[in-house]
C-alpha cells in the first residue's frame, strides 16, 4: 500500500498530499521510513528475519502434528478400536482379535477390518544400511483406506512376499521402484507406491497382507493394532461408540475418528517436548522480532526528536504522533512479512523433501505469522512511544 | 477564528511574572516579575545578554512551558489554565498553539519532507481548502525566493534556504501572534528584508503580533518597541521611531 497520493503537477513541481485527511501520520511515516532506503531494508530483513524464525517453528510444529496424524486421516473408518493403552495411534499396542467380533455383534455394524503394525528394519540395497520402517499389515482386499486407488491395489498384497511402500519416505531408503527388496532380512518384492510421507518416529512406510507379515515376524499369528469400524450411515456415531464400549471389555478402547484425531493432535501437541519446545521457539522469535523492531523505531523517533518536537510546538497533539510512530512499526511488519513468507516457503520446500515430513504452506499458519507480525512490531511501537510521551518541545529553544 | 472582543484586548499579556529552573538550593530564577503588554499588531523585539530569560519568557508565552508564578495571557487564554494537565479542556493546548507561529532557531525540517511538504504540514492543521492551501504555500515560498525549491529536501537546501523554508511553515496559516527566535542569524540582508516585510505585512493587514528575540542589529527598526532584558527583568522598554 502506498498511502501517499501522487497528485498532478503544479506550477512545474510535484508534490505529494499529505493533508491531516489523507491521513497525514500515515503518509508521513511512510516518507520517513523511504528517506533512508539502506537502513529500511535493513530494518526489514532484521524483522524479517525473526519472523523467519517464527514461521519455521509454526510450520514444523504444524508439519508435527499432520504427519504424526497422516496415517487415521488416511484410515477409512467410522470409529476405531484399539487397546486401551494405545496413545497415541503410532504406538505400538495390538489387542485380542476377539474384540472385533465383539465389537461386530452389536447391531448398526456394517463392517469390521483389522490392521496390525510393526517396526521392522529395511535394507537400502544400495548402500547395504538398514533404516527403521513402520509396516502396516491389511487384510488383502479390505478397503482400509480413503484412497480407493490404493485399496484396489491392497488386493495385490494377497501374493506371500509382495509389499507396497510408501513414495515420500525419505531418501536414505535407496530404490522404492517396483523391484526387490529386503526387510528384517527377508526378501520383498515391492509391487507399487502409495504416499504417506515421513513423521518423527520413522521415516518411511510399507503395506504388506497379513500374511507376509506373519512371514516377516516368523510367527503363526499376529494380533491386531486397531479393528476399523463401519457403521450402518445415519446413527449416531457417539453413541455407537458407547454402545460398543459396553458390549467389549476394558481393555480396549473405541473411539470415533473424529475424536481419536483430536486426541491424537493433543497429545503431540502438549505431551510431547518437540512441540513444546518449537513454541517456545515462536516466543524467542517474537521476542527477537520485538527488540529489532524496537531498535529501529527507537532510532527512528530519536533522530527525528526535534522535528516531531516541533509539531508539537505547531499544534499537533501527542495522539498524531503516535500514530506516525504505530504506522512506521505496521509498515515495517508488512515489509518484514514479505520476504520471510517467500524465504519460509522455499525453507519448507527444502526441508520438506529432505526430511519427508508434510512441512506445506498452510493459510492459518501464514495467517498467524502476520498477525504475530502486527503484534511484534506494535508492541516495539508501544515501547517505543516511550521516547514520544517525554518530549518537550520548549527543548527546542 | 479571532473573536473581535479577544483582540481588542493585548495580544500578550503578562503580569508579575516569575518562573525558575530546578528546586531548593539548585533553583535558579530566569525570570523575576516581568511585567509585559504587546498590543495586537504590534512588532516588538527584544535583546538581551545571553541568560537573561528572553528565550525562557518566549516559550512561556508560546505555550511550550507552562507558568509557574504571575499573571500570563495571550490572545485571551490564560496559559496557567490550558491543556488537560492544568484543568482546561483536552485539546485547547494544541488548539491554541496552532494560533501561533513559532519561528525556532534551528529549522528542525524533516529531512524526509520537501519545502512544499514542510509548509503544507503547517496548513493541515488549519481547514483550509487545498487550492487555498497550495496558494498560499506557493506564494509564501515564493515570496522568500524559494519558487524553485518546492521540490528540494533539506539536504539540497542552502542553511539560510532551510530558515526560510521554516519561517515559511512558520508564518503560511497567518498566525495571530508570532514568536521568532533570532529568525535571521542565517539570513543574508536581502532575505533578512523579505522576512521582515513579511512580518511586516502580517502585522498591518492581519493584526498579527511580533515578539522576536533577536541580537541582529539590522532587524531592530524594523519593530515598534525594543524590551532589553537582564537578568530575568526588563531593564528598558521603548518604542522605536
Amino acid at each position: 500500500m502506498v498511502p501517499i497520493a501522487e497528485q498532478a503537477p503544479l506550477g512545474g513541481h510535484r508534490r505529494v498530499e499529505l493533508t491531516v485527511r489523507g491521513n497525514a501520520s500515515i503518509a508521513l511515516s511512510w516518507r520517513l521510513l523511504l528517506h533512508q532506503p539502506v537502513r529500511l531494508v535493513m530494518s526489514a530483513a532484521g524483522i524479517a528475519f525473526a519472523l523467519l524464525l517464527m514461521s519455521l517453528q509454526l510450520n514444523f510444529r504444524n508439519a508435527l502434528l499432520d504427519s504424526s496424524t497422516e496415517l487415521i486421516r488416511q484410515l477409512d473408518a467410522d470409529m476405531l478400536v484399539m487397546d486401551d493403552e494405545k496413545d497415541p495411534f503410532l504406538s505400538r499396542d495390538n489387542m485380542p482379535v476377539v474384540r472385533m467380533f465383539q465389537a461386530q455383534s452389536v447391531r448398526g455394524i456394517q463392517a469390521a477390518h483389522p490392521i496390525w503394525m510393526d517396526l521392522m528394519f529395511w535394507r537400502n540395497l544400495e548402500t547395504g544400511l538398514e533404516r527403521p520402517i513402520r509396516v502396516i499389515a491389511v487384510d488383502p482386499g479390505d478397503p482400509v483406506f480413503v484412497d480407493d486407488e490404493l485399496n484396489v491395489a491392497l488386493a495385490r498384497l494377497a501374493k506371500p512376499g509382495t509389499a507396497l511402500v510408501d513414495r515420500r519416505s525419505r531418501s536414505g531408503y535407496g530404490s522404492l521402484s517396483p523391484g526387490p527388496a529386503q526387510v528384517d532380512r527377508h526378501p520383498l518384492e515391492i509391487i507399487g507406491t502409495f504416499s504417506m510421507g515421513a513423521d518423527f518416529e520413522v521415516d518411511g512406510n510399507m503395506i504388506v497382507g497379513y500374511e507376509t507379515l506373519l512371514d516377516l515376524q516368523g510367527v503363526n499369528r499376529a494380533d491386531p493394532e486397531a479393528i476399523l469400524l463401519h457403521v450402518e450411515p445415519g446413527l449416531d456415531l457417539e453413541r455407537m461408540a458407547q454402545e460398543i464400549a459396553g458390549v467389549v471389555p476394558g481393555d480396549v478402547r473405541v473411539l470415533t475418528k473424529e475424536r481419536l484425531l483430536e486426541r491424537d493432535l493433543e497429545y503431540w501437541r502438549s505431551e510431547t517436548p518437540l512441540s513444546v519446545i518449537l513454541l517456545v521457539g515462536v516466543g524467542l522469535g517474537f521476542a527477537v522480532g520485538v527488540v529489532i523492531c524496537y531498535q529501529v523505531l527507537y532510532t527512528e523517533v530519536l533522530d527525528h526528536l526535534e522535528e516531531f518536537a516541533t509539531l508539537k510546538a505547531m499544534g499537533y497533539g501527542d495522539e498524531f504522533l503516535r500514530r506516525v510512530v504505530v504506522a512506521e512499526a505496521w509498515f515495517l511488519s508488512v515489509l518484514g512479512f514479505v520476504p520471510a513468507s517467500i524465504v519460509a516457503l522455499l525453507f519448507q520446500r527444502m526441508l520438506g523433501s529432505m526430511t519427508g515430513l508434510a512441512v506445506h504452506f498452510s493459510w492459518f499458519a501464514s495467517g498467524s505469522v502476520f498477525i504475530l507480525s502486527i503484534g511484534m512490531c506494535t508492541a516495539a511501537g508501544i515501547l517505543a512511544l516511550a521516547k514520544i510521551r517525554s518530549l518537550d518541545p520548549a527543548e527546542l529553544m | 477564528m479571532i473573536d473581535s472582543q479577544v483582540r481588542r484586548e493585548p495580544a500578550i499579556q503578562v503580569e508579575d511574572l516569575e518562573y525558575a529552573f530546578g528546586e531548593a538550593e539548585a533553583r535558579k530564577v530566569v525570570l523575576d516579575g516581568i511585567d509585559l503588554s504587546l498590543a495586537a499588531g504590534e512588532f516588538a523585539i527584544m535583546t538581551g545578554p545571553s541568560g537573561s530569560g528572553k528565550t525562557t519568557l518566549l516559550s512561556l508565552i508560546g505555550a511550550l512551558r507552562s507558568p509557574q508564578q504571575g499573571g500570563l495571557r495571550v490572545l485571551g487564554r490564560d496559559l496557567s489554565r490550558l491543556g488537560a494537565a492544568r484543568g482546561g479542556e483536552a485539546g485547547d493546548l494544541e488548539a491554541f498553539r496552532r494560533r501561533l507561529g513559532i519561528i525556532f532557531q534551528l529549522h528542525n525540517l524533516f529531512p524526509a519532507l520537501t519545502a512544499f511538504q514542510s509548509v503544507q504540514m503547517s496548513l493541515d492543521l488549519h481547514d483550509l481548502s487545498v487550492e487555498e492551501k497550495d496558494a498560499r504555500i506557493e506564494g509564501i515560498l515564493a515570496k522568500l525566493g524559494l519558487e524553485e525549491r518546492f521540490d528540494y529536501k533539506p539536504e539540497r537546501l542552502s542553511g539560510g534556504q532551510r530558515q526560510r523554508v521554516a519561517i515559511a511553515r512558520a508564518l503560511v496559516h497567518e498566525p495571530e501572534l508570532v514568536l521568532a527566535d533570532e529568525p535571521t542569524a542565517a539570513l543574508d540582508a536581502e532575505n533578512t528584508e523579505i522576512v521582515l516585510e513579511l512580518l511586516r505585512e502580517l502585522a498591518r493587514k492581519r493584526r498579527t503580533s511580533v515578539l522576536m528575540v533577536t541580537q541582529d542589529a539590522r532587524v531592530f527598526e524594523a519593530a515598534d518597541r525594543l524590551v532589553h532584558l537582564v537578568d530575568g527583568r526588563i531593564v528598558s522598554d521603548v518604542q522605536t521611531g
